[in-house]
């Protein structure tokens, strides 16, 4: 009797892992972005017990201050420290940016590999959706949807999500397409087991390595996209301080306190540089041809 | 006794491999003599390729090289950037084994060819084109002034290895080196480009340094022979001695991987495999695969003098 | 070429048909209604009602649908909820300007990216290369508000080069490249990050071709290998990439003119977000994924100059 194993290779994960501290150990500066974005993170969800100000409460003697040991980084034009305010307002980013990006994972994944699996009409329909919305600028897509559907937490995460769902649907199909035909999705299918379960359990798994990539690169762009909504004005609703509202709010005194401004844009590229390391990094471990 | 162009002398090319320096072509010495066609043979990763490519230092800069490569009262391996720019296709020239990739796509092949005649000659591009065209009548591409107006991907193989040959002989070299200029070709087509390549080199009167795997090829151009194993050269004679009276156990054992109309022998591979790179026996490289024993075997062996020279220990004459 | 720039177009309609579609159907669905949302909670009902009547509102959807494309078909996107002027005439006042600043960005972009990129390939692996590496992941990182508020503060406050608000309308020809500078350079050293990394790898890539090895064969000097030989095939996959991100550019552009304080489609954008004016909204849309259609095909035009394997039939 001859046993068919179904198991899809472990060792592309492992290699996966095993890559990734060889990685850790030779690039630096991804390392240095990971280690970056995890204080980050700490700070975000620490922010109640680290912020030295309430970061609504207002305090019109002390507006737009520049640096000082009282106001870490300055006050803005009601006098609220800024410096707790960045640290609230980087809750609603990672908050808004990272389930966007989980959403736009789990369901472009899905429908890829659905696509990519069953082939056919199925694959046409939903790549071109697919192409669709990919044929608007990116910034327009989510601006239209929060603009029509109203500002909120819910629309401003179904807007990203939907803006960059179908690059990762894209990652995931053509890969799907390639394992299909291995040896043991075929034996998978000759065992009878359902095209859901097959779906999920063996090729899943096996397209992870680049999809995470991919994550890390569009969770820096979904955080970018939500300070941009909030700039133009469809961020959450005030008063929850967001960094793209700081700036804009800031801009109005560019000229004498520029400073209120500028360092809530640069908490937004901190946050965006780290994860923009990380998936760098990863990326040129995964991908050879990438690499140097 | 005529001089010859080229001298190549203890030749060692090492690369880095994981923080290891290897000897791929380790000190190997021939000759290259005026007019003659001198192939040098070897299975793939013997070091061929990379000792053609020396002798214009065309490595990249990774690769360390050691020993001279004398051409006239120079050495090729000292020759600054600049000087070698000078040297590298107006005085010897070289084609590869990919005529398909070896053409850049976005550029005519009048451009292509003209470009030596003008970067050595000092030719305006109007008459390097002129030139050009001569060049694909002189390489039998009909149609020539079409030609020269066409990119790569609108000929076929056979006709782009016409043209990397075209590029070659702009500037009249002296040595011509050609790296496995047929294998990619079809059978047809091979025959006809080495004819060319023979036809050409008795008119022009230039050397050609032909590099390949093929004992077929080497039966059909060949006036002298260099064979190479682990990026040395055990054995080098003219064409009728290396094939009528191989001496080498691997020249021997090389012979009988091809039939022949007169072979005595049966065929047969050669058992085991090339060591790789990182773990080269001491002594004599070909030793573990070698049915003869000889107890010198673990110390190199040295090329015997003479026109038809041989490394090995087992055989009179080795020093 | 006037065929297959034809055809190109037409491949395009089931695409641009769906998108229509979408846009269509997701402002009918907006919560909401936009009679009250433009007249204001104290508006009577017969002025509600005459409103609706005017913008068509009362009818069937699939009604409306029919207007909308009857209304394209003409060259018409409908006319403002608000002022009532036509949404073509009011997008097409402002779109040169967003034009003249996404190829102004385009232009700094391709000058600085491209010769940075170059370098950083040659100097492959050295301190120079590993530093342009940084900067461009920075670039890459730098949300285009924060690019134009230093740029505004060093160029505009501190040296007094440019000014801070961009007004392109007044002048002539020098003024208006003048006062395009500082918004084009800030919204280009976006793209120079994206050009410069694809131009790094592009060049890598074609260093290590076969034909550059024939080309130093031949004894083309270094200088003729990278300008002549490397550069036109690196240019290849530039292209793609600048077509690639000229949405991302479009869509920061919009921020760029809003920091700017510059007429174009940012501006308009805003203007009927905070109006609810729909239909100029739609007509946006419809005019961005237009847009980005014909880059894509301007795109595969520049390939076939670059390139002559590619042939445009």
């Amino acid at each position: 009797m001859t046993t068919v194993d179904t198991t899809p290779p472990a060792s592309e994960t492992r290699s996966t892992a095993a890559s990734l501290l060889r990685l850790a150990r030779k690039n630096k500066l991804s390392t240095f972005g990971l280690v970056m974005f995890v204080l980050i993170l700490l700070a975000a969800v620490f922010a109640p017990l680290i912020a030295p100000h309430d970061p609504l409460a207002q305090n019109i003697v002390d507006r737009l201050q520049d640096r000082s040991a009282e106001y870490p980084l300055g006050t803005d034009k009601f006098g609220r420290d800024t410096f707790s305010r960045i640290l609230y307002g980087l809750r609603v980013s990672l908050l808004i940016g990272l389930t966007s990006t989980a959403l736009a994972m789990v369901l472009g994944c899905a429908l890829g590999i659905i696509a990519g699996y069953r082939g056919g009409w199925i694959d046409t329909v939903i790549m071109r959706c697919m192409d669709m919305l990919l044929a608007f600028p990116t910034l327009i897509t989510g601006l239209f949807i929060v603009a029509v559907l109203g500002a909120n937490f819910i629309n401003i995460v179904l807007a990203i999500t939907v803006t960059i769902l179908p690059k990762f649907a894209r990652v995931a199909r053509a890969p799907t397409i390639a394992l299909k035909e291995r040896e043991f999705v075929e034996a998978a299918r000759a065992l009878g087991y359902s095209d859901t379960r097959i779906m999920s359990i063996h090729i899943a798994p096996n397209i992870m390595g680049e999809v995470v990539v991919l994550a890390s690169l569009w969770a820096a762009y979904a955080i970018r996209i939500e300070a941009y909504l909030s700039f133009i004005g469809l961020g959450v609703a005030p008063p929850t301080p967001t960094l793209g509202t700081m700036i804009r709010d800031g801009f109005n005194n560019i000229l004498d306190a520029p400073y209120v401004s500028i360092y809530p844009g640069f908490a937004v590229l901190l946050v965006v540089l780290s994860l923009n390391l990380v998936g760098d990094g990863l990326r040129d471990a995964i991908d050879p041809k990438l690499r140097d | 006794m005529t001089s010859p162009l080229m001298q190549i002398e203890d030749l060692s090319i090492s690369f880095k491999i994981d923080d290891e320096w290897c000897r791929a072509v380790n000190g190997i010495s021939f000759d290259i003599m005026p007019n003659e066609t001198l192939c040098i043979v070897g299975e793939s990763g013997c070091g061929k390729s990379i000792t053609a490519m020396s002798l214009m230092k065309l490595l990249p800069d990774s690769a360390k090289l050691g020993g001279s490569v004398m051409f006239g009262e120079r050495n090729m391996l000292s020759l600054s950037e600049r000087e070698l720019e000078d040297v590298r296709g107006s005085r010897i020239a070289m084609i590869f084994q990919e005529p398909m990739t070896s053409l850049n796509p976005v550029l005519t092949v009048g451009e292509q060819i003209a470009e030596p005649l003008v970067l050595h000659k000092g030719m305006s591009w109007s008459a390097a084109r002129r030139e050009a065209r001569n060049l694909l009548d002189l390489v039998r591409i009909p149609d020539a002034q079409k030609r020269l107006g066409q990119y790569p991907h609108e000929l076929s193989g056979g006709m782009r290895q016409r043209v990397m040959i075209a590029i070659g002989l702009a500037c009249r070299p002296e040595i011509l080196i050609a790296d496995e200029p047929t294998t990619a070709l079809d059978v047809t087509i091979q025959a006809q480009v080495l004819a060319l390549l023979e036809d050409i080199r008795k008119e022009q009167g230039l050397s050609i340094v032909m590099i390949t795997h093929d004992l077929g090829v080497v039966a059909n151009v060949a006036d002298r022979v260099a064979v190479m194993y682990a990026g040395e050269m055990v054995e080098t004679g003219p064409v009728e001695a290396i094939f009528d009276a191989p001496s080498h156990p691997y020249t021997q054992a090389l012979l009988r991987t091809v039939p022949r109309a007169d072979a005595a022998f049966e065929l047969s591979p050669i058992s085991g495999q090339v060591p790789p790179i990182q773990a080269m026996p001491d002594g004599c490289r070909f030793s573990p695969r070698c049915a003869e024993e000889h107890r010198a075997c673990r110390v190199t062996p040295k090329l015997s003098p003479g026109p038809h020279s041989v490394a090995c220990w087992a055989r009179e004459g080795a020093a | 070429m006037a065929r297959y720039i034809i055809q190109r177009l037409l491949s395009t309609i089931p695409t641009l048909f769906g998108i229509l579609t979408i846009v269509f159907v997701m402002i009918r669905i907006a919560p909401g209604d936009p009679a009250l949302a433009i007249l204001g909670d104290n508006a009577s009902q017969e002025a509600l009602n005459a409103f609706r009547e005017r913008m068509g509102l009362n009818d069937p959807m699939i009604v409306q649908y029919w207007d909308f494309l009857k209304g394209l078909f003409s060259g018409s996107l409908g006319t403002s909820m608000v002022t009532g002027t036509p949404v073509t005439e009011s997008i097409g006042e402002v779109l040169p300007f967003t034009l003249e600043l996404a190829f102004g960005a385009i232009f700094f972009g391709v000058i600085i990216g491209v010769p940075l990129g170059i370098i950083s390939a040659l100097w492959r692996n050295g301190w120079l290369d590993y530093f342009f590496r940084v900067v461009s992941l920075l670039g890459l990182s730098f949300p285009a508000f924060l690019t134009a508020i230093l740029l505004i503060l060093w160029l505009s406050i501190e040296w007094r080069i440019f000014p801070v608000i961009s007004t392109p309308t007044s002048g002539g020809l020098w003024d208006r490249i003048y006062n395009l500078i500082l918004p084009a350079l800030s919204l280009g050293l976006i793209m120079v990050a994206y050009i410069m990394r694809s131009a790094r790898s592009a060049m890598l890539d074609v260093l290590g071709e076969d034909y550059i090895r024939t080309a130093r064969a031949k004894g083309a000097p270094g200088r003729r290998l990278i300008w002549h030989h490397a550069l036109r095939n690196a240019l290849i996959p530039i292209v793609t990439v600048v077509g690639l991100y000229f949405g991302l550019l479009i869509g920061n552009a919009v921020l760029t003119e809003i920091i700017f304080n510059r007429p174009g489609l940012g501006k308009l954008i805003v203007l009927s977000l905070n109006q609810r004016d729909y239909t100029t909204l739609q007509g946006l849309m419809v005019v961005s994924a237009l847009m980005i259609v014909i880059v894509n095909l301007l795109t595969d035009i520049c390939y076939a100059l670059v390139d002559p394997r590619v042939k445009l039939k």
